[in-house]
């Protein structure tokens, strides 16, 4: 004996057009920023809306493999801007998991008196201070470490 | 090998929680919803034993915090005796809304693995919280109480990171790319408690494809939101676990309670957790008729608000005693003003359009439209609209411009509103009466 064949229900229809809407969405903001790939991405924001926070991961993680562990370490801004630059001092307070970091706004600008780190990240840009010497170059940026 | 150490940490949780889902078994009708919501109690237990170590003074080491979190489910499980009635097999019907609901699943776990979703909050501070107390084995109090660490929210909840350090602590260092896998973990798990839940009031097929509508509309909200790394994830599990069981679980003291672990996590999650918690524990206990009398449904309330409270209660007093309070004072935020009344009204009409014209709005109301508003949707979209007045309410307090704040967070608050929403949506229950024909 045959199955009569199956119709979709009144609220059925409507449904599912409205997952593949959602769907379709989600395909959508899924490729929005870059292609489909399966490699493994450089950071974790490469391909995303916080994707701007790429070339400073890779920074930090460069400058974090490149100094001691136990070391104070400090992000500055370049000079002539302003070294009080919060959101970029706690997100590389994350980057630097064995070394100790400094906020640049306690030693640098107006407020010279403070804890003064070992070493200075300067992203793009130079950071120009007498109590420190740059010891090494990245794409991204400069390493200065303090001057003994 | 770090990655997979870390997350094969989190496979502890079901352990940790296992026992408890007993309470829920009368309202979640499935192996993966009840899974799911013993991996929830799971990470509540850890939370706490994670605070209660540090809070003895006692150092971290995977094995410590092992001991630590099963010994409440060992207990049980010598107190406890039988057992849960046996989830029914999957009927043939359900297969395409699953198969769909998966594939929702999978696609968000592949947004977020190759980092297309994360949240700049993850590298800012959520990850670097774990990070950093699985290196002090702790949760760091000296640490969050430096002063150049307040903007790392010190006083937020612990729950996500002691889930990270956890892992962390297992895997030997904090593996910024596993984490992020928190996110489609979670996502999975709040797809598995609303099917669990739903099937047991709807019938197969129904509540198969609501449960791909629910993994598509709330997908795309994760996505459009950038929620991996952040509490969002946990969140919403938590909320999605507590709906499930209230919109469509049994009425019974032991379903309370289990709404009320779920509850637990979603103050130790995230600072709105709180207002989620009221919300929902006071309008469904006072719109819910089956609660019977009004002393009957404040013995609910209580019994929904208990744990909550003692969870929360324990962190506040941790920060207290660290003097780290700061979301938890009154009056923190600043007073209320309607200055910028304007400022966050257009603020909150331009995020919540999720980029999209509104769609997971839109959408939820034609499936809300479609299925039929039942009863049961009131208190759930009554949720809703509490919580959304308040993140309305909460951009008012100070007088400097929200317009940065909003754009920062509101697609992300506005996600449980969503949540509610999409359960109000759903709530239509559709399962013949037994007995009937």
């Amino acid at each position: 004996m045959n199955r009569p064949p199956r119709t979709l229900s009144r609220p059925e229809l409507p449904l599912w057009l409205a997952f593949a809407a959602c769907f379709a969405a989600m395909l959508f903001q899924t490729f929005r920023f870059a292609p489909a790939t399966f490699q493994r991405s450089r950071t974790v924001v490469s391909n995303g809306d916080a994707k701007f926070y790429e070339p400073l991961l890779i920074f930090l993680s460069e400058v974090s493999a490149a100094i001691p562990p136990g070391s104070t370490v400090s992000l500055v801004a370049p000079s002539g801007q302003d070294p009080r630059n919060w959101q970029d001092y706690i997100l590389a307070i994350g980057q630097f998991p064995r070394q100790r970091v400094v906020f640049a706004g306690r030693f640098v600008g107006t407020a010279p008196g403070g804890e003064v780190p070992r070493f200075a990240a300067c992203y793009r840009g130079q950071f120009l201070d007498d109590r420190f010497r740059r010891v090494r170059q990245f794409p991204e940026g400069n390493l200065y470490e303090a001057a003994r | 090998m770090t990655g997979f150490a870390f997350l094969a940490a989190w496979l502890a949780l079901p352990v940790f929680g296992f026992p408890f889902s007993r309470l829920a078994a009368g309202s979640i009708d499935s192996r993966a919803g009840r899974f799911a919501f013993a991996f929830g109690s799971g990470a509540v237990v850890l939370a706490l034993a994670m605070l209660a170590l540090t809070a003895a003074g006692t150092p971290w080491t995977p094995f410590r915090v092992f001991l630590a979190a099963a010994l409440p489910a060992a207990l049980l499980a010598v107190a406890g005796r039988g057992r849960a009635r046996a989830p029914a097999r999957i009927d043939s019907g359900a297969i395409a809304g699953i198969a769909a609901a998966a594939a929702a699943v999978l696609l968000l776990g592949y947004a977020v693995a190759t980092a297309r979703a994360t949240s700049a909050d993850y590298v800012y501070f959520w990850g670097t919280k774990g990070q950093e107390f699985a290196a002090a084995r702790a949760i760091d109090a000296a640490f969050l109480a430096e002063i150049d660490h307040t903007p790392l929210h010190p006083d937020y909840p612990p729950l996500l990171p002691a889930f990270y350090a956890f892992g962390a602590l297992a895997a030997g260092r904090f593996p910024w790319g596993a984490a992020l896998l928190s996110a489609p973990v979670f996502f999975a798990l709040m797809v598995a408690a609303f099917w669990g839940s739903a099937r047991r009031k709807l019938d197969e097929s129904s509540a198969a494809l609501r449960c791909a509508f629910f993994a598509a509309l709330l997908g795309f909200g994760w996505l459009a939101s950038d929620v991996a790394g952040n509490a969002e994830p946990p969140l919403l599990f938590f909320e999605a676990l507590v709906l499930g069981i209230l919109v469509f679980g049994e009425r019974s003291p032991g379903a309370d309670f289990a709404a009320s672990i779920a509850l637990a996590g979603c103050v130790l999650t995230k600072f709105e957790g709180v207002f989620f918690a009221l919300a929902a524990a006071g309008v469904f206990c006072a719109l819910d008729p089956a609660r019977g009398r009004l002393s009957s449904r404040m013995v609910s309330a209580l019994r929904l608000l208990s744990l909550p409270a003692l969870a929360l209660g324990g962190w506040i007093a941790f920060c207290a005693r660290h003097g780290i309070l700061y979301n938890y004072k009154p009056g923190t935020a600043g007073p209320v003003t309607l200055v910028n009344f304007s400022k966050v009204a257009a603020g909150l009409a331009r995020n919540t359009s999720y980029g999209l014209g509104y769609l997971p709005w839109i959408a939820v109301f034609v499936a809300g439209a479609a299925i039929g508003v039942r009863r049961e949707a009131l208190a759930p979209a009554l949720v809703a609209v509490a919580i959304a007045f308040v993140n309305f309410g909460y951009y008012l307090h100070g007088a400097a411009d929200p317009t940065l704040w909003i754009g920062w967070s509101a697609r992300r608050i506005f996600l449980t509103p969503l949540l509610c929403l999409a359960f109000a949506a759903c709530a239509g229950a559709n399962k013949a009466a037994p007995g009937s024909s």
